[in-house]
């Protein structure tokens, strides 16, 4: 719960920590960390202090023991405040690279309040992925902006940082949903491709040919100013990265592809649910991955489900010869005349009941659970064993009140499938911070920093820890103690 | 009620044909919108237009006397009233006006406004379209337009703007049109801004457009109120359920100084006063909410002269027993334009 | 044609594979093992470390620190770093059977027996989680569900899984989907007060008959078959000893019951625990009450969800057990500024004085892991012997299987699990899982589980 009388100023602060994680796998005993106008002044190791828990502490000063202190955690992957369609895709055209999330996302939607409280204090919103070209991602702060709202304290909205953190691509079905052939069908602006998956690889190379013919002409003056196509050309150019949401793993090697045929200079995979399968391919190509969240239900990793091959045998079985029966007329048959075919209805239903059935994970893409069979939680496991650059984001874990799968959980989950416990903050903390473009600023416990920091009551992969401090540019945004 | 006193002045409300010369009204009582009662007040109408308004009144020749039981306050400004159906789907029809769209042939034109007391009423487009058209300001009853462009329609509502022939399809598909359009639309031209969410807000500010505008908050409005301080800012009456959430909501709308304008949109003329009522009641401020439908309104649509009693204004005056926003008072007789063309219960001034 | 010798090949086959697994067994004991570990942990008041347990033919008999003796036919196995535990108990669940409940509204006839599926994924998955003990129970789709019954997560068949089979019947007071809970509540009573009148036209039967039954006075012989007449059903007199006397009630016997019925019977009798779905704190007082009136108040276990923190001081009144299944946590609304409220109930139970368990949803993986919520519960300020509790010895007491299952004592089933970890750490790794003296999970073994490890595929 919010205490309503926090600080509206930065105050220079100073924080006391027994156990303080830097966010680079580093860990240092007795720290001091100072804060000064909203960035990290100092940080100091080895310090003994005179304060124990019980005694009054000057004003600005916190101490709690056995209290760990981590960077405030940074969401890599987040779909805060993207509500679907509607306010922030606009699917009359597959390419709107200009649209920025940040002028359509709604900065006061409480799951930011939820992410506080869950220790994130950065996320980076990804557009959604029902268009082919989803637009120009934002970063932000989940706390410290002016809410819109009337019923909100002040600050308690989100802040964009950076309203132009990359350009999201999404491949797979997700972006043909919707869309459908102009036969049969009333006419609109659906009435397009994609259709299909490589349709959307189709709509992506176009953009781009058009991109680099676009360069010609504006170097000729040949062609008028296009927002679209100045974006592209900052993707190519490398002053902008590039996300590309990929799920399958032909999707991931579409990825690198692409990347190779144009010569992207900074692209990452975002979501990644079999990216494990090209790890290698990943490796070697140098192509960072962030990582979505792990499922809930264990089965729906496990299960495998039947093969396409069983599947078929189900539904036609081979010919079961009537040998033995004593009816008359079936001495002479052909040898297939008494195959039970089944079919249609039949068939869908046996088909239907035999694939596993899983929960559905809930989120605005439903593409997710069509093209994630293959996912496991061990993924940010595999990856980093394979030297593959990744991180973990949570996508719409923060929207409800009651999820309990928020971004320090995935972490944890990550740990319970293979990644050290180093890792596993690392990648939830600095190399997030990278893979956002944001390695300077976030995610690190260091001088220059922005003072964004938790404090937990244990170490906060346990599952008994939990946030009870959350500083956001040095001001206090959560007091959960 | 003095009904002695009622003896002759009715013998004037029976006639409806305007007459060149000047009328005096003495009521009981006058109320203004900012909640002044004046009483022993006298009114002065010449033509469509108030005079004078004061005590002890010169009164020019030929000048007729009307004893009124009862308070008189100035007539309503609906400040928007949607027009038909959808006329047209796409995105851009500014060459739009309602004042082509208004039917004469109706019989009893406005009767359902002239009995609850709206007297002027701004008919606008419906906001289906990015840029729907010009809106129009029309007294109650009258054939012809006050103002035939007042102000026109800008829609950030992604639900009625959408069309999936056409497009948009979201906001940012609306924003974008907005940005291609909006720099050749004429500097003078005043927008009213239909926007229902935060993001809608967000967006328009980002645009970064300096034509004059008012927002219309069409819902929502307790999730971005707190971005509207000392504006002032239309809002439906439909809006007016009045729940612990809205009664909040508008409390603190009215502690940010935010200046509220009813339009009735789609639904009844009766629904405008109703809203004012609870608007009443909610802050416990007559005044306020009398400013709502009346001045408040009026400077939506842009057009002074509506909603006062003063001199100069149209004589859009309302007969009530009460005050108007009382719910025991009753209507007695409304005039617009000098005309009195609604009288409630004709048959009991006797 | 190909099949047919394809399928008599492969049978040939299997069984000198057969053969030789049975001839290759070790000539140790059956269901015997000792395990001498880094920590014991016995929810029986005591923790050694490092411990040492035996188990004797599927059950323990004996537990202690290091230097306990061990017999000398029972074979030791020795993890120094590992913990071990009793394993945790899923109070009450649907999973596992091939569908929750059964359109039938009143079905006091059904059973999970029928419906348990021993190879369905869910057992694996609990396995893998460290729960040995699942109370199985139709779902809350009902208004009487059907009996269930409490399992273990290993075996081939329904029989070699059971643990207990009278863990009792599903009664829901919160509606069934489309229901109002009037109606919920009207087809209960309809239910009872049409068994009431049945009972009494079959008595009048019986005593218009004349057929007295010879043995009518031997009814104190419960379930003895006097009439031999080939079924299982009992045909004494006085098998209906609820409610007000009637004439030729004392003559009526199982037999003379409409099968139908014959399970409410047994819970208007007593004699079946009963688990009530409330879920909101409504229900709770409905629930209450109506077994109130019907004397069977001792008999109730409610099951609730986190909204029935507000009925926690009836709950206490009551005096009964609770298990609380879902989200431990309930939101509110304001609804003037919409400002959530959030209200951690295990807390508001615990101080209450409640005995309660927590029950984890089907999603298995994430914070609905049973240890995973008993970890959130001490996050939130329970005593960690509480929150140890809910997840196990709790749930045994209210399955009336204390000495049983849920605690290692001498006696107790040879049933727990062995944990690299605390259970309680979210970074633990269940490692084996015995069940009454056999394994039944072995992580190095989980082919599914490797898989995922090692990223796999087909």
């Amino acid at each position: 719960m919010f205490a309503l009388l926090l600080p509206l100023f930065v105050q220079d602060i100073t924080i006391l920590a027994d156990t303080l994680h830097l966010g680079t796998g580093q860990v240092l005993s007795h720290a001091v960390v100072s804060l000064e106008n909203g960035k990290i002044q100092s940080v100091m190791e080895g310090v003994s202090h005179g304060f124990s828990k019980d005694a009054q502490q000057p004003e600005g000063t916190y101490y709690l023991p056995e209290a760990h202190l981590t960077p405030g955690l940074v969401d890599a992957y987040s779909f805060l405040g993207v509500h679907t369609a509607g306010y922030t895709v606009d699917e009359t055209k597959e390419s709107g690279a200009a649209h920025a999330l940040s002028l359509t996302a709604d900065l006061d939607a409480p799951g930011f309040l939820h992410a506080v409280e869950n220790g994130v204090t950065s996320a980076f919103l990804s557009p959604d992925s029902t268009n082919v070209f989803g637009g120009l991602a934002a970063f932000v702060k989940t706390s410290g902006g002016n809410p819109f709202n009337l019923y909100r304290p002040a600050l308690s909205a989100a802040k964009v940082v950076n309203a132009a953190a990359a350009l999201k691509i999404s491949l797979g079905l997700d972006a043909s949903k919707g869309n459908h052939s102009p036969w049969g069908k009333p006419q609109d602006f659906r009435s397009r491709r994609p259709t299909t998956r490589m349709g959307t690889v189709w709509e992506i190379r176009r953009q781009f040919y058009r991109a680099l013919s676009y360069k010609e002409e504006r170097g000729n003056g040949l062609a008028d100013a296009n927002a679209d196509l100045d974006i592209m050309l900052q993707v190519l150019d490398g002053r902008l990265p590039l996300r590309i949401q990929a799920r399958r793993n032909n999707d991931v090697q579409t990825a690198l592809r692409l990347k190779d045929e144009f010569q992207i200079p900074h692209m990452i995979i975002e979501e990644g649910s079999e990216s494990w399968r090209a790890k290698e391919l990943l490796a070697a190509a140098g192509v960072p991955v962030v990582v979505g969240p792990a499922y809930d239900e264990v089965s729906r990793a496990v299960a495998t489900g039947p093969t396409l091959a069983e599947l078929r045998l189900l539904a036609n079985p081979p010919a079961v010869c009537c040998e033995g029966l004593e009816e008359p007329g079936h001495e002479d048959h052909a040898p297939d005349a008494h195959v039970v075919k089944i079919t249609g209805f039949a068939q869908d239903l046996l088909l239907a009941t035999t694939t596993p059935r899983y929960d559905a994970a809930a989120g605005s893409t439903f593409g997710r659970q069509a093209e994630g069979e293959k996912a496991t939680p061990a993924t940010p496991a595999l990856l980093w064993k394979a030297g593959v650059s990744c991180a973990i984001g949570s996508a719409e874990a923060h929207d409800s009140a009651l999820s309990e799968a928020s971004l320090i959980h995935q972490a944890r989950t990550a740990v319970q499938w293979g990644l050290s416990p180093e890792q596993a903050l690392v990648m939830v903390t600095s190399k997030a911070a990278m893979l956002c473009g944001q390695a300077k600023h976030v995610g690190q416990v260091a001088a220059g920093f922005d003072a964004d920091l938790v404090l937990w009551s244990g170490n906060p992969l346990v599952g008994t820890s939990r946030p009870l401090l959350v500083f956001v540019d040095g001001r206090l945004a959560a007091d959960l103690r | 009620m003095l009904l002695s006193l009622l003896l002759l002045p009715a013998a004037i409300f029976l006639q409806d044909a305007p007459r060149p010369s000047p009328w005096l009204l003495r009521p009981t009582a006058i109320i203004q919108p900012d909640g002044t009662l004046l009483e022993g007040h006298e009114v002065l109408i010449q033509g469509d237009r108030i005079v004078k308004v004061g005590v002890d009144l010169e009164l020019p020749d030929g000048t007729r006397i009307a004893e009124l039981s009862g308070v008189l306050s100035p007539g309503f400004v609906d400040a928007f009233a949607f027009l038909g159906p959808r006329e047209d789907y796409r995105p851009v029809t500014s060459s739009l006006r309602t004042a082509d769209a208004r039917s004469l042939e109706a019989k009893d034109l406005d009767e359902d406004r002239l009995s609850v007391g709206v007297t002027s009423f701004h008919l606008m487009p419906r906001p289906t379209n990015v840029l729907s058209g010009w809106g129009s300001l029309w007294g109650s009853g009258q054939s012809e337009a006050r103002v035939k462009q007042s102000r026109a329609s800008l829609s950030l509502l992604p639900d009625r703007v959408a069309d999936r022939r056409l497009g948009p399809d979201s906001l940012p598909g609306a924003l974008e049109i907005l940005q291609k359009e909006l720099p050749v639309i004429p500097k003078s031209t005043h927008f009213l801004n239909f926007i229902d969410t935060g993001e809608a807000l967000q967006g328009w500010r980002s645009l970064q457009d300096d034509h004059a505008h008012h927002f219309v908050a069409m819902d929502g409005i307790f999730d971005f109120g707190g971005a509207l301080a000392n504006q002032l800012v239309g809002l439906p009456t439909a809006f007016s359920f009045l729940d612990a959430r809205t009664a909040e909501t508008w409390r603190r709308l009215k502690k940010a100084n935010i200046q509220f304008a009813f339009g009735t949109a789609q639904g009844s003329p009766l629904t405008l006063r109703l809203a004012a009522m609870k608007l009443s009641r909610a802050t416990k401020n007559p005044a306020f909410a009398m400013q709502s439908i009346t001045t408040h309104a009026a400077a939506l649509v842009g057009v002074s002269g509506i909603g006062v009693i003063a001199p100069g204004a149209y004589a859009d005056l309302v007969l009530w027993s009460g005050h108007p926003l009382d719910a025991t008072s009753r209507l007695k007789a409304t005039m617009v334009s000098g005309m009195t063309v609604y009288r409630a219960n004709p048959l009991e001034e006797k | 044609m190909s099949a047919q010798h394809q399928k008599m090949r492969s049978s040939f086959l299997l069984f000198p594979v057969l053969l030789l697994s049975l001839t290759g067994f070790s000539s140790a004991q059956e269901g015997s093992v000792a395990f001498r570990v880094g920590t014991v942990i016995t929810m029986d008041g005591s923790t050694h470390s490092p411990g040492t347990v035996v188990v004797e033919q599927g059950r323990i008999t004996a537990i202690g620190g290091a230097d306990l003796e061990i017999p000398f036919d029972v074979l030791l196995k020795e993890y120094p770093d590992a913990t071990l535990f009793p394993g945790f108990a899923e109070t009450h669940t649907s999973g596992g059977l091939d569908r929750a409940n059964e359109n039938v509204p009143v079905a006091p006839f059904l059973d999970v027996k029928d419906s348990i599926d021993p190879v369905s994924y869910f057992f694996e998955d609990e396995l893998r989680l460290g729960t040995t003990a699942l109370g199985i129970i139709p779902g809350a789709n009902c208004v009487i569900g059907g009996r269930g019954r409490v399992v273990a997560p290993a075996g081939m068949t329904m029989e070699a899984m059971t643990l207990d089979d009278s863990m009792g019947m599903k009664i829901a007071i919160g509606p069934k989907s489309g229901w109002s809970r009037s109606a919920q509540m009207a087809e209960l009573r309809e239910a009872v007060s049409k068994l009431n009148r049945d009972l009494r036209t079959k008595a009048q039967d019986i005593l218009h008959q004349g057929a007295v039954k010879a043995d009518a006075l031997k009814a104190d012989e419960a379930g003895e078959d006097s009439e031999e007449d080939g079924d299982m059903w009992d045909s004494s007199g006085g098998y209906v000893r609820f409610g007000e006397d009637f004439p030729g009630k004392d003559l009526l016997s199982e037999e003379d019951v409409d099968e139908i019925q014959r399970g409410l019977v047994d819970i208007l009798n007593g004699d079946e625990r009963l688990w009530l779905w409330c879920p909101t704190a409504t229900d709770v007082f409905h629930g209450k009450t109506w077994a109130e009136d019907l004397g069977l108040l001792d008999h109730i276990i409610f099951v609730v969800t986190a909204s029935a923190w507000k009925a926690a001081d009836l709950l206490m009144e009551s005096g009964r057990p609770v298990t609380l299944t879902g989200s431990m946590w309930h939101v509110e609304r304001d609804p003037v500024t919409w400002e959530e409220v959030r209200t951690f109930v295990p807390t508001v139970f615990h101080e209450a004085g409640l005995a309660f368990s927590l029950g984890s949803e089907k999603s298995r993986m994430g914070p609905h892991r049973l240890g995973y919520q008993a970890a959130t519960c001490i996050r939130e300020g329970l005593p960690r012997a509480v929150a140890l509790a809910a997840v196990t010895t709790n749930p045994a007491a209210m399955w009336g299987m204390e000495d049983q299952v849920g605690a290692l004592k001498v006696n107790a089933d040879g049933t727990f699990v062995l944990m690299d970890g605390d259970p309680l750490d979210i970074q633990s790794k269940v490692l084996q899982v015995w069940i009454r003296g056999s394994k039944a999970y072995d992580r190095n073994t989980d082919e599914r589980l490797q898989r995922l490890l090692k990223g796999q595929s087909r």
